[in-house]
C-alpha cells in the first residue's frame, strides 16, 4: 500500500479569489478519506484539481509519483474516476450502456467493446449490486440505485483513485448508508483509494479512516475522525455551535446542533 | 458491516449490447428499405412508368422506351439521389446537434447555418444569379458567415459552452431571418415566388452534379462523426462527466460543429430549407434502437434518406402535374408527429 | 329664352360626365382630369400612349415604361399602395385595376373624395378597350378611338393570318425555378391563342401553376417561350437545359425563344407588339410582311 496521491502546497484561484491555498494532502491506496467543510471552502475545487479538470497555479499534484500534467486525458481517466453528485440523463440509456461508458478511456476510436471490457463491467456491476438492474433504463431507477450505477461506471474505469462529490446528499437515509457501506468495502477489499466529499458528517465520521476539514481553502484539521470532529473545530470552521458526543451504538463521533 | 445484500451471482460473461455484426445487420436492413423506397419512387410520377419498363431499363434491354429512359435517368433518379443525400445529411446533423446540445429538440438548423444559407440564396435570387452555380455559392457563403458568427459569439474563455452556442445560434437565426423578411417584403412578384419555393425546400431540377459535390464531403464527414460516436454517447451524459472520463470535449464539440455545419451548409445551398427531417428521424431512431450513437448515426442517416425520398415523391405527385415544395410535406408529417410525441411522452424523452 | 337660360344653368350645375367602371361603379368627374394617379404600370403606359403623360402626377414602383414615367413620384407598389402619398399628391382621378389593387385602398380614396376608376382587362381585346375607355375618361376621346382602332387592326391581322393554320402546342414559362406557367384565365393565354398557338397548360386548375419537367416532356410542346422579367445571360442557361431533352419537339428543332415578359403580361398597348412577336415565333411560315 503506497501513497497513490500526493498534493504539495497546491494553490488554485478562479481569477482573483483563491479557492485553495497551500494544500498538502495525501492518499494511500485502500484508504477511505472524508473531506468536510462549509460551502465555498474549496471541497469541489479540490476534487477537480485532483482529477485534472482544473490546473493548480501553485504547488503540484502527484499521482503515483508523477505530476498530473504528465498524464494524457485518457491515461488520467484510467487512474482517477470521479462520481458527481447527480447526473441528469437527457437521453435514455440502459444501466449497462451507462456503465460501459466507463470503458471509454480504454477503447480506441473505431473499436468496439471486447471480452475484457465486458468482464470489467460485469465485476463493476456485481460489486455495486447492479447486475439485476442491467437492462433497465436509467430513468426508472431510484436515487440510490442511480448513485450505485454511477459508482459502477467509475469502477469500470479500473481506477486507482475514486473521487466522490457529495454522493449521498440527495439520497434517502437507507441509501446513504448503502453507499458508504459500498465505499468502505471498495476501499478495504480492492485497495482503491477513495476520497469522499460529504455533508453527512456523522456518516462520514463512522466510515472514513481519515478526515480532512477545510476552511477557506486551507486545511484546518486532519487526522482520524475522533480528532477532527470536535465541537471547537466545527464551531471554528462552520461557525455553528454544536455538541459532539459518541454515538452509543457505533462509538463514532456524533454531531448535534445546539 | 452488513447493509447491502450479498447476492453473489455465478460468474458469467454478459453480452455486449452492441457488436459490429449487429450494427452491420441493422444497416443492411435499412439499406434494403432505402432500395425499396428508391424503386417505389422511380415508379411514381406524372408520367407512367411500370415495373416492367423499369426492369428493362436497368438490365439494358433494347426494348426500353426512350422517353421512359429519359424520365427515369434524367429527371427522377437525380432527384431521388439528391433527396437521399439531403435526407441523410439532415438527419445526421440532427442526431449530432441533439447530442452536442444535449437537447432532443435541436435540429440541424438551430445553430444559424441554415438562415445564413437562406440569406445568401435570397440575395443570389435577387441579383438574378443562376441556380447552377451562382445561387449555391452565395448560399454556401452565407452559411459560412453564419458559422463564423456563431463561433465568434459563442466561444468564451472556457470554450464552446453549449448554452452560449445555442443562444448565439438563435440570435443569428432571428437576425438573418429578419433580413430575409425585409427582402421578401420589398421584392418584385416573380422573385418572390422563387424565394418562397426555395425557402421551403425545393428539389425539383436536381442534377447529378449537385450530388457529386455533396457526396464525397458527406462520406468523409460521416466517417469522422462516426469515429466520435462514443464521445457523443458520453457527452450526452454530461460535459463534466465526459471530461472526467477522458473525452476531449472541446475538440469533439468543435469538430462536430464544423463538420455538421459544413455539410448542412452545402445541402441547404442546393435544396433550400427542408425542415423537420433532422428533428423527427433521430427521434424515431432513438425510439427504435436506443441512444447509442454508434447505432444512431447510421440508422438515423439512412432513415433520413428514406424519409426524404418518400416525402419528395409525395411532393411531386400529390397535386400532379403541379409540384409542392418538399418542406411543406415534411412539415405536414412532422408537426403532427411532434404533437403526438409531446402528448404521449411529455417532455421526458426516456424510451419506455 | 328661359329654356336657353335653363339649359345653360343645367350644364353648369350637372357634372361634366359620369362613367361606369369595370366594377359597375359610377365615377363622376367635373371636368377632364388634370392630375392623374396611375395605380398600375400598365395603366401608366396607356396614359402616356394617349399623350396624357404630363397629367400623370403619381405612378407605382415598376412603371418604367416609357422611361419618362420613371421620373414621376412613386405611390408605392402595385400590391402595396401608399394611400397617404396618393392623397398628398392631390389628384382629381386615380386609375387602378380590379386584380391587384386592394379594395381597402379604393374605399379610403373614396372617403378622401378622390374619384377612382377601375379596369379589369382579361384579354388582349380588353386591353385595347381600356385604351379607349381611359381616353374617354380623360377627355382624349378622339385620339383614343383612333389609337385603339389601330391596335385592333394589328391584333386582327395576326389573328386572321393564323386562324386557319394548325395550332402548335406552345409552352410559356414565366418563372425559371420553380417552373411556372399560365392557364386559360390569363392574358398570356389569350396572346398565345390569337397568335395561332395552343397553351400547353391551358386546362390546369391553378392560374399560375407550377409544372414538372416530366409533364412537359409528355405534352410535347413545339415551341417554348421563356418570359421572365430577368434579363441577361440566364436565358442562355435555361435554353441549354431545355435543349437537353431531345424528346421535346421544341428542343429538337431548337425553337426556344425569349420574349420580354412585359410584352405578354401587361394589358397595355405593348401587348399587341407582344402578339405580333408571338405570331412570328409560332408561325414563321406565314408571310408576315404582306
Amino acid at each position: 500500500m503506497g501513497k497513490v496521491l500526493k498534493l504539495r502546497k497546491v494553490g488554485f484561484s478562479y481569477g482573483q479569489t483563491w479557492a485553495l491555498r497551500e494544500l498538502a494532502f495525501s492518499l494511500q491506496s485502500g484508504e477511505l478519506v472524508g473531506i468536510l467543510g462549509p460551502n465555498g471552502s474549496g471541497k469541489s475545487t479540490l476534487l477537480k484539481v485532483v482529477d485534472g479538470i482544473l490546473s493548480a497555479q501553485e504547488g503540484e499534484v502527484l499521482l503515483k509519483g508523477l505530476p498530473i500534467s504528465a498524464y494524457s486525458r485518457s491515461d488520467l481517466a484510467r487512474e482517477v474516476a470521479m462520481v458527481a453528485q447527480e447526473s441528469h440523463f437527457r437521453f435514455s440509456f440502459s444501466v449497462l450502456e451507462i456503465v460501459l461508458m466507463g470503458r471509454f478511456p480504454y477503447l480506441s476510436r473505431f473499436q468496439f467493446e471486447g471480452r475484457h471490457d465486458m468482464d470489467v463491467v460485469f465485476e463493476a456491476l456485481r460489486a455495486t449490486h447492479c447486475l439485476e438492474l442491467m437492462e433497465r433504463p436509467i430513468h426508472e431507477l431510484s436515487g440510490g440505485e442511480k448513485q450505485r450505477v454511477l459508482i459502477a461506471r467509475a469502477l469500470a474505469q479500473e481506477p486507482t483513485v475514486m473521487l466522490l462529490d457529495e454522493p449521498t446528499s440527495f439520497l434517502d437515509l437507507r441509501y446513504k448508508r448503502e453507499i458508504f457501506d459500498l465505499l468502505w468495502l471498495l476501499a478495504h477489499n480492492t485497495g482503491l483509494g477513495v476520497v469522499v466529499v460529504s455533508h453527512d458528517i456523522d456518516l462520514a465520521a463512522r466510515y472514513c479512516d481519515r478526515m480532512v476539514m477545510l476552511k477557506e481553502g486551507r486545511i484546518y484539521s486532519t487526522g482520524p475522525p475522533e480528532e477532527v470532529i470536535t465541537a471547537s473545530n466545527i464551531a471554528a470552521v462552520y461557525g455553528c455551535e454544536v455538541t459532539v458526543d459518541n454515538n452509543p451504538t457505533t462509538q463514532s463521533p456524533r454531531v448535534s446542533i445546539v | 458491516m452488513g447493509g447491502i445484500g450479498s447476492n453473489i451471482m455465478p460468474r458469467t460473461t454478459i453480452k455486449r449490447p452492441l457488436a459490429p455484426m449487429k450494427l452491420i445487420r441493422i444497416s443492411l436492413i435499412l439499406c434494403l428499405f432505402l432500395f425499396l423506397v428508391i424503386v417505389f419512387s422511380l415508379l411514381l410520377g406524372t408520367a407512367k412508368v411500370s415495373m416492367n419498363q423499369l426492369w428493362c431499363l436497368f438490365v439494358g434491354s433494347p426494348k426500353a422506351n426512350e422517353m421512359v429512359k429519359l424520365i427515369v435517368f434524367k429527371i427522377r433518379l437525380p432527384r431521388i439521389v439528391l433527396a437521399g443525400i439531403t435526407g441523410f445529411s439532415l438527419s445526421l446533423g440532427g442526431v449530432v446537434f441533439q447530442a452536442l446540445l444535449r437537447n432532443p429538440l435541436a435540429d440541424p438548423f438551430i445553430l444559424g447555418v441554415s438562415s445564413g444559407g437562406a440569406l445568401g440564396a435570397v440575395i443570389g435570387i435577387i441579383l438574378g444569379l443562376g441556380f447552377g452555380l451562382g445561387i449555391p455559392l452565395m448560399s454556401f457563403a452565407g452559411a459560412l458567415l453564419a458559422i463564423y458568427l456563431v463561433l465568434v459569439m459563442g466561444r468564451r474563455k472556457i470554450g464552446m459552452e453549449s448554452s452560449t452556442i445555442l443562444l448565439a445560434g438563435v440570435i443569428i437565426n432571428a437576425f438573418f431571418t429578419s433580413i430575409i423578411m425585409f427582402f421578401i417584403a420589398t421584392s418584385a412578384n416573380d422573385r418572390l415566388h422563387t424565394m418562397l419555393f426555395w425557402l421551403y425546400g425545393d428539389l425539383s431540377q436536381s442534377l447529378y452534379s449537385q450530388s457529386l459535390v455533396i457526396g464525397p464531403v458527406l462520406f468523409i464527414g460521416f466517417i469522422i462523426l462516426f469515429g466520435l460516436a462514443r464521445h457523443l454517447n458520453v457527452i450526452t451524459a454530461g460535459e463534466e462527466t465526459a471530461l472526467h472520463l477522458g473525452v476531449n470535449v472541446e475538440r469533439a464539440k468543435m469538430i462536430c460543429f464544423l463538420v455538421v455545419s459544413l455539410i448542412i451548409g452545402l445541402v441547404v445551398s442546393f435544396s433550400g430549407l427542408i425542415g423537420f427531417v433532422g428533428l423527427i428521424v433521430p427521434h424515431l431512431g432513438r425510439m427504435a434502437f436506443g441512444s447509442d450513437h454508434r447505432v444512431l448515426l447510421p440508422v438515423s442517416s439512412l432513415g433520413g434518406a428514406v424519409f426524404l425520398i418518400a416525402a419528395d415523391t409525395i411532393a411531386r405527385t400529390v397535386i400532379s402535374p403541379s409540384e409542392l415544395p418538399v418542406g411543406v410535406i415534411t412539415a405536414f408529417i412532422g408537426a403532427p408527429f411532434f404533437v403526438y410525441l409531446l402528448k404521449t411522452r411529455g417532455s421526458g424523452w426516456a424510451r419506455s | 329664352m328661359v329654356a336657353c337660360v335653363l339649359t345653360l344653368s343645367w350644364s353648369v350645375l350637372t357634372p361634366a360626365a359620369t362613367f361606369r367602371d369595370a366594377l359597375g361603379r359610377e365615377v363622376s368627374l367635373k371636368s377632364s382630369p388634370k392630375r392623374i394617379v396611375s395605380m398600375a404600370p400598365s395603366l401608366t403606359e396607356i396614359l402616356y400612349y394617349l399623350g396624357l403623360g404630363e397629367r400623370v402626377v403619381g405612378v407605382t414602383q415598376f412603371s418604367y415604361f416609357p422611361p419618362e414615367a420613371g421620373q414621376k413620384p412613386k405611390v408605392g407598389s402595385y400590391i402595396n399602395l401608399n394611400v397617404e402619398k396618393i392623397i398628398s399628391l392631390d389628384p382629381d382621378l386615380a386609375v387602378g385595376t380590379v386584380d391587384g389593387n386592394r379594395p381597402g385602398v379604393v374605399k379610403l380614396l373614396d372617403q378622401a373624395g378622390i374619384p377612382v376608376y377601375l379596369v379589369n382587362p382579361r384579354s388582349v381585346r380588353d386591353a385595347i378597350k381600356t385604351v379607349a375607355s381611359l381616353g374617354r375618361l380623360c377627355g382624349a376621346r378622339k385620339k383614343a378611338e383612333d389609337l385603339s382602332y389601330g391596335l385592333y387592326r394589328r391584333m386582327d391581322r395576326v389573328f386572321q393570318k393564323t386562324v386557319s393554320l394548325r395550332h402548335p402546342v406552345v409552352f410559356l414559362q414565366i418563372n425559371i425555378r420553380p417552373i411556372m406557367t399560365v392557364n386559360r384565365n390569363t392574358i398570356h393565354n389569350d396572346v398565345i391563342r390569337l397568335a395561332g398557338g395552343v397553351n400547353l397548360s391551358r386546362d390546369e386548375p391553378m392560374t399560375y401553376p407550377t409544372i414538372s419537367v416530366e409533364e412537359i416532356i409528355q405534352r410535347r410542346p413545339e415551341v417554348i417561350i421563356i418570359s421572365s422579367m430577368e434579363r441577361g445571360g440566364r436565358f442562355e442557361a435555361v435554353k441549354r437545359r431545355w435543349l437537353k431533352w431531345p424528346d421535346i419537339p421544341a428542343a429538337k428543332t431548337g425553337r426556344i425563344y425569349l420574349v420580354e415578359s412585359d410584352l405578354l403580361d401587361r394589358p397595355s398597348p405593348r401587348i399587341v407588339k407582344g402578339l405580333e412577336i408571338m405570331g412570328r415565333l409560332i408561325h414563321p411560315e406565314v408571310k408576315w410582311e404582306e
